[in-house]
């Protein structure tokens, strides 16, 4: 293997890993002040599709994931609105989130594909996608192998700086504590005097916006059409499985996010070797990926041995 | 002392507060004087932790002023009244567990900056307590602290936040006794830096010993304010009661007596729900007619080991054996059969489902076996309402009737209802062991005498009694031998008759262990 493969393997690698980095850190977010979303898959299709077809009409790439985040945010304010306000299961309300979200995007996608773009709009693709080209750090991007990790797209930069603010959020500021307090006690948080409810609502939304971002990018980074099918393909149940690999830790999640990214890309290279089956393989992640985590999730003793929130998934009211 | 020219620290005046069908504060008048400790006397239910959460603002009072230092306030929440540098140490702790000392006690102050100021926060809660007289680990986790450790964490968050008017609810329940003077000599110091200290309690001793003031509450009224050093232990409990209270319980000597353990356990290891061991090489023996007391702080392993015992959790190693049959991990149902009665820590929950009826709760583990079921499937349902009231009548349960839901009954009755199932006796089975767990946790003083009545009638006639209490006064006043269990290990056995309050403090706190003495009881 030449090293203009091993180059081309790690941006893949990295780009993916971006992917799953974004939507992890907003689930980190999310249920670090006790609130599981596992609608992520459904925000992270609403936000493909809303960026897709702002970035076209637009022809802004930035504009697209803007958009993304604010509407991914606002079905994720249907979740906080269910879970915090009205006490919902958080299990039963982001598995709707999931449903609605995947159904609503993907519909949505071809409809505006066909009746609201137009053919033409496929001609402006490569234009937005140009939003994501690499930049190259001088001097470092020269360097043989580690060279690709210093000419990533503003995003991927992006996810690295959003992992190292939270880790910073969380464990040095006022802010965090809060956040970490609410997920593992909310008495003892509201007794001290800070508005559990509220911290909630804006974890949960700015969470769930993440994922959108994440959807976003995705979708104009690999679009070279635009695609009436589902484009997250599990993405989503993976990035939740990540936020319990990571330990609820940013930093460990950027580690998880590469890593699975690296898992992924790898399967696409040994389909060119072995075909079909692997493909066969990468789609039963996901799944196997949504098992795990329902499974580790509803076991309360296992929860408390791998340090999970001590409140994760628990509504809060006063006595 | 307090000079009588200071205005009183709190004075509330004709505080009414009514509850939905109780009237749980008639027109109290409550005075704190600056610089005293007043005891806050009363049974549950009284109204003593109503009355303080008007004061805290958490409810609000229908009726009633509330003055501070002597300027008239409105309390609307919790928030105003720790500006008024009033602070509340919960009677269960509100602290996050998996975080450090300093990271609870700052939680919710804006003092230490958006990026919080670790190092300046840490060295201003080690100061505070060395003022006070006590030391702390600023960077331990909560989780690794002992409950004593954890109340002065409750007390920081206080005391930092200013507080001069703290309020203490039931304090010593999770303490030792050595942890309880300990608490004592820092609330005193308190005292003498002027603030002033409201210490709820029903522990008659304890208000004794420590108060300057205590106001006694009955039943949502104000009794008196007394000297608690110019009166008997016996008129603060006829205060607090309305009428003579037994201190002491007849017992008679063991009468059965028997070479054989009705229960037996040998090298138990367990886990919690957390997934630590939770009860470690623990080994005991039951004889019939006689009560074996298990003496420790709240959540040393002694839950755990009852649900082990009676089948509700798993053991990971060692062995049960209840009268002569090995039960080790088999089934509630089969200890059930053998005689063994469940008063568990919850009542609701674990120990009746609380949306169904009286008579289903009444019946629920006796239902599979005749005369309850005919030909194996048909409840017989005139046999069970009979069964029903009869067993009620016999605990003298007050209840609506006998189909209302079990949540409407009061404590006291809930706890009637359990043991009238538990200790019903039926053709195929006999009373023969008793777990009870915490069985008079949360009662009023009534029914706290007649769960200990019932529980020395069944020893009196051969029943073996396995008690777990936190409360040292009823292991004492009830037992036989007395186990005392530190985190998951029995620390030590001693005969009741030759206990002694002070030992069994220190091996309810570790620090003392005494080689078992495993002797056939006499």
């Amino acid at each position: 293997m030449n090293l203009d493969l091993i180059n081309l393997f790690l941006i893949q690698a990295l780009t993916i890993g971006t992917v799953y980095l974004i939507a992890t850190l907003g689930e980190v977010l999310s249920e670090r002040a006790g609130v599981v979303n596992l609608g992520l898959e459904g925000l992270m299709e609403i936000g493909a599709t809303v960026a897709i077809i702002v970035a076209l009409i637009t022809e802004n790439a930035w504009l697209g994931i803007l958009a993304a985040f604010v509407a991914a945010a606002a079905l994720a304010t249907v979740h906080a609105f269910a879970t915090v306000s009205l006490k919902l299961n958080q299990f039963a309300s982001g598995l709707a989130i999931y449903i609605f979200g995947v159904g609503i995007g993907v519909t949505f996608r071809g409809y505006a594909r066909d009746v609201i773009l137009g053919p033409q709009a496929l001609l402006k693709i490569p234009k937005i996608k140009a939003a994501f080209t690499s930049i190259k750090i001088p001097g470092l991007s020269n360097i043989p192998v580690i060279g690709s990790l210093f000419s990533l797209d503003v995003m991927a930069y992006f996810g690295l700086f959003l992992g190292i603010l939270l880790w910073f959020i969380f464990y040095r500021t006022r802010t965090g504590l809060n956040i970490r307090s609410v997920g593992e006690n909310p008495a003892a948080a509201d007794a001290a005097g800070i508005n559990v409810f509220r911290l909630r609502y804006i974890t949960t939304i700015i969470g769930g916006g993440l994922a959108g971002v994440a959807g976003g990018y995705l979708i104009i980074k690999i679009a070279t059409q635009i695609a009436g099918e589902t484009v997250i393909l599990g993405r989503g149940w993976i990035a939740i499985a990540l936020v319990i690999f990571a330990f609820w830790d940013p930093l460990r999640a950027i580690i998880g996010a590469y890593f699975f990214g690296a898992l992924e890309a790898l399967f696409y290279w040994l389909q060119g070797y072995f075909g079909g089956a692997t493909v066969v393989m990468l789609k039963a992640v996901p799944h196997i990926s949504a098992i795990i985590i329902l499974t580790i999730m509803s076991i309360e003793a296992l929860r408390k041995r791998i340090g999970a929130p001590e409140a994760l998934g628990k509504p809060y009211s006063r006595e | 002392m307090a000079s009588e020219e200071k205005p009183p620290a709190v004075l509330m005046k004709g505080i009414v507060k009514q509850f939905p069908g109780v009237l749980a504060l008639d027109h109290v008048d409550f005075e704190v004087k600056a610089g005293e400790i007043h005891g806050l006397l009363g049974e549950n239910g009284a109204g003593k932790t109503t009355l303080m959460s008007i004061l805290y603002g958490v409810y609000k009072a229908d009726a009633g002023e509330i003055y501070i230092h002597g300027r008239k306030v409105n309390i609307r929440s919790p928030k105003d009244a720790i500006k008024l540098g009033i602070g509340m140490v919960p009677q269960h702790f509100k602290l996050v567990m998996a975080h450090t000392v300093v990271e609870n006690v700052i939680l919710g102050l804006k003092e230490f900056g958006m990026v919080l100021r670790m190092k300046e926060a840490e060295k201003k809660i080690v100061e505070l307590a060395s003022t006070y007289g006590f030391k702390i680990n600023p960077k331990a986790k909560i989780w690794q602290l002992s409950m004593g450790e954890r109340q002065y964490v409750e007390l920081l968050k206080a005391l930092i936040r200013k507080a001069n008017i703290l309020i203490l609810d039931e304090p010593t329940t999770v303490l030792t006794p050595q942890e309880t003077r300990e608490l004592f000599s820092t609330l005193k110091r308190m005292r003498e830096e002027g603030k002033s200290i409201i210490f709820i309690s029903h522990k008659l001793e304890e208000v004794k010993e420590l108060c300057d003031r205590v106001t006694v509450l009955r039943k949502g009224r104000v009794v008196g304010t007394v000297d608690p050093k110019k009166v008997s232990l016996a008129d603060l409990a006829k205060m607090m009661v309305g009428r003579e209270v037994l201190f002491r319980i007849k017992k008679e000597p063991r009468k059965v007596v028997s070479e054989e353990p009705i229960l037996k356990v040998k090298g138990l290891y367990a886990l919690s729900d957390k997934g630590v061991m939770a009860v470690k090489n623990v080994s005991l023996e039951v004889y019939p007619g006689e009560i074996l007391g298990i003496a420790g702080i709240a959540g040393s392993g002694q839950e755990e080991l009852a649900e082990v015992i009676t089948g509700m959790r798993k053991a990971e190693k060692g062995k049960v054996v209840i009268a002569g049959v090995d039960v080790t991990n088999t089934s509630p149902k089969k200890i059930f059969e053998l005689g063994v009665a469940y008063i568990p820590e919850s009542r609701i929950y674990v120990g009746t489902a609380p949306n169904l009826t009286i008579w289903e709760n009444m019946i629920m583990r006796h239902h599979r076996y005749p005369p309850f079921v005919k030909n194996k499937i048909v409840l017989n349902l005139p046999y069970i309402f009979e069964f029903a009231k009869k067993r009620a009548k016999e605990l003298n349960m007050m209840y609506s009737s006998i189909f209302a839901p079990a949540r409407t009954l009061s404590g006291g009755n809930l706890q009637r209802l359990i043991l009238a199932r538990e200790l019903a006796e039926t053709p195929g089975r006999k009373t023969r062991l008793i777990v009870a767990v915490y069985p008079t946790r949360g009662l009023d003083v009534g029914a706290t005498e007649y769960v200990r009545k019932v529980l020395i009638e069944q020893r009196n006639r051969g029943v073996g009694v396995l008690l777990i209490s936190e409360d040292l006064e009823e292991i004492l006043m009830l037992s036989d031998r007395i186990a005392v269990i530190h985190n998951g290990e029995i620390m030590g056995v001693v005969k009741a008759e030759e206990a002694n309050i002070e030992e069994i403090g220190l091996m309810m706190g570790g620090a003392l262990r005494k080689t078992v003495s495993e002797k056939k009881a006499q």
